[in-house]
C-alpha cells in the first residue's frame, strides 16, 4: 500500500551532472506595443539584459524574440504585486507580421 | 494577453522513474510546468515536466534545488527524457555515465535508497562540476 506524498520510485544520483535546459512559460498582458518596444507585465521578474520569446496567440501564432531593458515592480489595481517588464524588440518568428504602431 | 518563454539552465543531478531533481540558478515557483531538454547518450531528449518544490541550496550560493516530476504528455519516444532515464535505470546507457554509490559495478547509474525512502537531497554531486 501507498501512501500519497510518499515517493514509489527508487532515486539514483548521477555521477555526472547533465546540463540543461528548462523552458517554462507563464502568461503575461502587453501593456504597450510600438515598433522596437513592448511593455508587459509579468508575474515574475526579470533579469536586464535577459532574452526571452514572446508568444502572442491569433489566428497565427506569433513569435518575437525580445530583450529586457527593464524590471520594475508594480501594483496592479485589486490583484497581485506584478512587474513590469520594459523589453526590446530583438526579431521575430517567421510567420510574424510587423506591428505598425500599435498600442493595446 | 501573450506567453512569456524563458529558457533557464538547468542541471540535471537525480533522477528516477517518474521525476528528477534539478539545480537551477533561480528559484521557480511550484506547479509551473515546462519542457526540459538535455543531451543524454549523445541525443537531445526532451519532455514536459511540472516543478513539485524548489528550495535554496544551504551553503551554495545561489544553487536551487528543484525536484520535478516528468509529465507523460507525449508519447515513450527515443527522444524522451523519461526513454534516457529508464535506459539509464535499466543500466543499458553505458559505463562511466553514472556510479552506483556503493561502488557496485552496474554499467549506468548510481546511487539509490529503497522504494519510498528519502535520498540525501542536499547530498553534492559526486562530480559537482564538469569541465567546459
Amino acid at each position: 500500500m501507498t501512501q500519497l506524498g510518499r515517493r514509489k520510485h527508487s532515486r539514483f544520483l548521477l555521477s555526472q551532472p547533465v546540463e540543461g535546459n528548462l523552458r517554462v512559460r507563464e502568461e503575461v498582458a502587453i501593456e504597450e506595443w510600438n515598433e522596437s518596444e513592448l511593455v508587459i507585465l509579468s508575474p515574475e521578474p526579470c533579469r536586464t539584459d535577459e532574452r526571452l520569446t514572446l508568444e502572442i496567440p491569433g489566428s497565427v501564432r506569433h513569435r518575437v524574440s525580445v530583450r529586457v531593458r527593464e524590471s520594475r515592480p508594480a501594483v496592479v489595481a485589486d490583484g497581485p504585486i506584478r512587474h513590469r517588464l520594459r523589453v526590446s524588440v530583438e526579431g521575430h518568428g517567421p510567420d510574424v507580421k510587423k506591428p505598425e504602431g500599435r498600442e493595446l | 494577453m501573450a506567453t512569456l518563454v524563458r529558457s533557464l539552465p538547468v542541471r540535471l543531478v537525480e533522477v528516477s522513474r517518474s521525476g528528477c531533481r534539478l539545480e537551477c540558478s533561480r528559484p521557480i515557483e511550484s506547479g509551473t510546468s515546462g519542457q526540459l531538454a538535455v543531451e543524454l547518450g549523445g541525443v537531445m531528449r526532451i519532455d514536459d515536466i511540472r516543478i513539485a518544490r524548489c528550495q535554496m541550496r544551504m551553503g551554495a550560493g545561489p544553487i536551487y534545488q528543484v525536484g520535478a516530476e516528468l509529465l507523460r504528455t507525449r508519447r515513450l519516444g527515443r527522444r524522451t527524457v523519461r526513454m534516457a532515464i529508464k535506459t539509464i535505470i535499466d543500466g543499458r546507457m553505458g559505463a562511466g555515465h553514472a556510479r552506483n554509490d556503493h561502488d557496485v559495478p552496474i554499467p549506468a547509474s548510481v546511487r539509490t535508497t529503497g522504494a519510498g525512502g528519502r535520498s540525501e537531497s542536499r547530498a553534492p554531486p559526486a562530480q559537482p562540476s564538469r569541465g567546459p
